[in-house]
């Protein structure tokens, strides 16, 4: 098993007091799966912006029906989950007892926001169903409920992951191997919220 | 199996490279990346505003390109702060690079043909 010992030193000749040391956050397999991830994303982007190609009237008359606003809340949603993901990372070290007993709080902080994503986005599907729209009515609204949903599903397993590091998170000590999953963990979280920054400006945005 | 334990992170010596014993509220907060947090809400702010006709762009076109270059940005910064791979052995920082970059001039060519 890959632990956070794994690292490579920079083949540098500079001081030790400035020699930075470089390492795998996580494990390695789990950066398979993420870059993995973000690649069949980047298709789905290329694929849509493919498909606006042959029909930029049709494409730019539905995006004027979704709402920005809900889009935008989301997006800042999503950051400030991270945030709180990011600072759990940084209290995890802490050898300050107050300090790391911030850290399940912070998870579930960041899963109240990722829960309140969910929420928005049911808001804006019943929103669309109410107004007769659906994934058959155009091209644009398939890929819309297709590249949408598929990110709200690796949000679902992103809030499933943060019951489990929130579980985690409570143990006064984590093995080496338990460390590297937290660590992991934390960087999928990154993941879902990486995917909406291209995903809301692509599909609610760019006119 | 891995069965060893780390007692105390803190204590660890490969944990602190690259996390520091943090103890108080303060030390908390102050990181690079809450900076870049603040950067990236007001860089949603800016993309939202030009995405909704509040913008300052005349051009649509030219406020498309902006806010999609802008979401690389972002995608970028949220990988070397928030994943950490700012201090990943240099193949997994070029990927994320490479990763902003070919994706992002897809993106913009395939808007671009539209």
């Amino acid at each position: 098993m890959t632990d956070i010992d794994l690292e490579a030193r920079p083949a540098t000749t500079s001081p030790p007091s400035t020699r930075r040391t470089r390492r795998i956050p996580g494990e390695e397999g789990t950066w398979i799966f993420i870059f993995g991830d973000m690649c069949v994303f980047a298709v789905f982007f290329c694929v849509f912006l493919h498909a606006r190609i042959s029909d930029p009237v049709g494409f730019a008359r539905d995006q004027a029906e979704l709402n920005q606003n809900f889009g935008a809340i989301n997006t800042v949603l999503l950051l400030v989950s991270s945030l709180f993901i990011v600072l759990t990372m940084r209290v995890i070290h802490s050898s300050n007892a107050v300090m790391r007993a911030k850290a399940p709080v912070f998870i579930a902080a960041a899963w109240l926001c990722g829960a309140g994503f969910l929420v928005i986005k049911g808001f804006e599907y019943a929103e669309k169903v109410h107004h007769g729209i659906t994934p058959q009515t155009s091209d644009f609204f398939m890929y819309y409920f297709v590249l949408t949903g598929l990110h709200a599903f690796h949000l679902v397993l992103g809030l499933a992951l943060l019951v489990v590091l929130f579980v985690m998170s409570r143990k006064p000590e984590l093995s080496k191997g338990q460390f590297a999953f937290f660590e992991g963990g934390a960087c999928f979280w990154h993941m879902v919220d990486l995917l909406w920054l291209v995903l809301f400006p692509l599909i609610f945005l760019v006119r | 199996m891995e069965t060893s334990t780390t007692p105390a992170p803190s204590t660890s010596e490969t944990f602190d490279a690259a996390h520091p014993d943090v103890r108080t509220p303060a030390e908390l907060l102050r990181s690079s990346a809450s900076a870049v947090w603040v950067f990236l809400v007001l860089a949603t702010v800016v993309s939202w505003a030009l995405g909704t006709d509040h913008g300052f762009v005349e051009s649509t076109r030219t406020a498309s390109l902006i806010v999609l270059v802008v979401a690389f940005v972002k995608v970028r910064f949220v990988g070397l702060y928030f994943m950490e791979l700012k201090d990943a052995p240099l193949p997994l920082r070029a990927l994320i690079e490479a990763y902003c970059l070919v994706v992002c001039c897809l993106t913009i060519g395939f808007y671009l043909a539209g």
